[in-house]
């Protein structure tokens, strides 16, 4: 039996999905979920094998869910369209399902999870929203995940982000949240005339400096606006001079 | 650069002439410095005279049907011309150097030539003249139809955003099965919404009275999708019935309201449209919840509100047509079409 999940924020998509499922035997839906909170307790409480999910959804999207679960799981999208979709599918997901899809359509999904049998890799979600944070525009913000509370920052919250071994720790006036990802995504996601890699370790919001200091030969700290010191290397440097056109 | 190869060619057949009306009078021994005021004098003249030519064309453009009109033009100029030299020759160069009064011959050349001078000025000028303006007037066309393709495509794309096109298809889809009364109701309402947007004239105005109609249709879809998570609260003030409004207005901007409201907070979620006549305008409002603590959720709501605010500013001339606010959760975005009396 494949335990499944339905993640949809229109009853009506999930109706046509039960519909289809009714008759694929092996498949048991063990709960269905309005947005991607309900998504994400769910999947915690049941451990599906298999998550239908849509992306369009009140506050956090498709994606942004996918990101905080941590197990292993397999992922059908359902999705009316997306401009990005068909890329970012195609690096990550069992299958994606184009609405108003047909039954032999779904069938053709269920037929490719069963055979694979594997849930998707996390390494290969990882790859579908690093394709969808640089084809979406509007990324926005991050959603990250402290213990059961979802947290939403906005971009511009941030005042700069930190490398952490596996994680990052992401740095707002709020406090500091951990995200698992690599300094590397965001310095490519994130907007490249507002957020400048001025270290190994660093990414900063340029509107959050006040100061670059010289404290000693070659050795440069930005001040940012809550005093705080940050270490620029010398490409680092370089970069953020250019940025800020000084 | 086509300018100064104009000006090179202008000035080298100039030169061409003065020499060859400079050689023509050694032959009939005239000394050299006689014959060199001579021909220098006849090609100021003529140059006047063609510079002339070219200011009175820049303002008079003959059409191709007055060919004989431009051939008379130049024939009297020609005479003109002649009849000044002769004029100057008389005063300044002894009788036994005016070749040209004892040779009607030469007086015949000189008057053909400069007839065929005059006239191959007039011609290339009509064919450039008429080259650029051909031109200019394709580029011109290029460019409206351009624009119109623009503004058709905008159109398309604000009324019919294909989430909202794809998943009412699906919602009609779920609903075949099981309330196949409810799946043909919606399948005609997204019918007639479809055939609405896609009237052919955008620009003229149309009663209030039936762009709420229009507006309904839409809602009445979209209630179908989030069921009783949407509630629309609609307030049309009877007086507004037969106000004017420029069509497909208001739904892009309900659209933006109810996407804002939906995907930017939880629960349910009421639209608020209010309508009614305020002084000399329409005054629509349109409120939704929206989330204050998340600042994310506003970036990506403008586009529709953009192209309507553009739409407006080409109507009416006027930019403050369109206002937005937030008051504690809730977003208003305020709409005031102006009425003739």
């Amino acid at each position: 039996m494949i335990t499944a999940l339905l993640i949809d924020d229109e009853p009506l998509a999930r109706r046509a999905l039960k519909e289809y499922l009714k008759t694929s035997v092996d498949i048991e839906i063990i709960a269905e979920c309005n947005d991607g909170f309900e998504g994400l307790r769910a999947i915690q409480k049941h451990q599906p094998q298999l998550i239908f999910l849509d992306i369009q959804m009140p506050k956090i999207n498709g994606f942004e869910m996918l990101e905080l679960v941590e197990q292993p799981i397999g992922v059908i999208f359902t999705t009316a369209f997306d401009e990005f979709a068909l890329k970012a599918f195609e690096a990550g997901a069992v299958d994606y399902l184009l609405k108003p899809f047909s039954k032999e359509r779904l069938e053709k999904a269920l037929e490719k999870f069963r055979n694979a049998n594997a849930p998707t890799e996390n390494e290969k979600v990882k790859k579908t929203l690093e394709f969808a944070s640089q084809e979406n525009n509007e990324s926005n913000r991050i959603v990250v995940k402290n213990g059961a509370e979802i947290k939403i920052i906005a971009v511009s919250d941030i005042h700069y982000i930190e490398a952490y071994d596996d994680y990052v720790k992401i740095h707002t006036k709020a406090g500091m949240s951990l995200k698992k990802q690599t300094l590397q995504f965001y310095e490519n996601s994130l907007n490249p005339s507002q957020f400048v890699r001025i270290h190994r370790s660093y990414l900063l919001n340029i509107t959050e400096i006040t100061k670059i200091e010289l404290v000693e030969k070659d050795q440069h700290i930005a001040i940012l606006k809550n005093n705080q010191k940050l270490p620029l290397s010398r490409s680092g440097y370089l970069k953020l001079k250019e940025t800020l056109g000084v | 650069m086509f300018q100064l190869r104009f000006l090179i060619s202008i000035l080298t057949g100039w030169t061409i002439w003065i020499l060859v009306h400079i050689i023509y009078l050694l032959q009939n021994n005239v000394p050299a410095d006689i014959a060199f005021a001579d021909a220098s004098i006849f090609a100021t003249v003529l140059a006047f005279a063609a510079w002339s030519l070219l200011i009175t064309l820049k303002y008079y453009k003959p059409d191709s049907r007055k060919i004989i009109e431009m051939l008379g033009w130049s024939s009297i100029l020609s005479w003109a011309v002649l009849q000044i030299h002769q004029v100057v020759i008389k005063l300044i160069i002894p009788i036994e150097y005016r070749i040209l009064e004892q040779s009607s011959n030469g007086k015949l050349v000189l008057a053909i030539a400069t007839f065929l001078v005059l006239t191959i000025i007039i011609l290339v000028n009509w064919i450039v003249q008429n080259n650029t303006e051909r031109k200019e007037t394709f580029k011109r066309n290029e460019q409206a139809e351009k624009l119109k393709k623009e503004a058709e495509l905008l159109n398309l794309r604000l009324q019919l955003q294909p989430h909202f096109l794809f998943n009412s298809l699906n919602s009609i889809n779920a609903l075949i099965p099981y309330n196949p009364a409810e799946a043909q109701k919606m399948l005609q309402l997204l019918s007639e919404f479809l055939r609405g947007t896609i009237r052919k004239d955008n620009d003229a105005l149309i009663d209030f009275e039936e762009e709420i109609k229009h507006l309904n249709l839409y809602l009445n879809i979209e209630k179908v999708r989030f069921d009783h998570r949407l509630n629309i609260e609609l307030n049309i003030d009877e007086t507004t019935k037969n106000c004017k409004i420029p069509p497909l207005i208001l739904q892009p901007l309900v659209e933006n309201a109810i996407k804002f409201g939906i995907y930017g907070t939880l629960g349910a979620v009421t639209i608020n449209i209010h309508a009614q006549l305020n002084g000399n305008n329409l005054k629509i409002e349109i409120k939704n919840p929206f989330d204050k603590n998340d600042k994310s959720a506003f970036t990506g709501t403008g586009f529709g509100l953009d192209a309507v605010k553009k739409r407006l500013q080409l109507i009416y001339g006027s930019i403050n047509l369109i206002n937005t606010s937030e008051q504690e959760e809730i977003f208003t975005v305020q709409l005031l079409i102006p009425q003739s009396k």
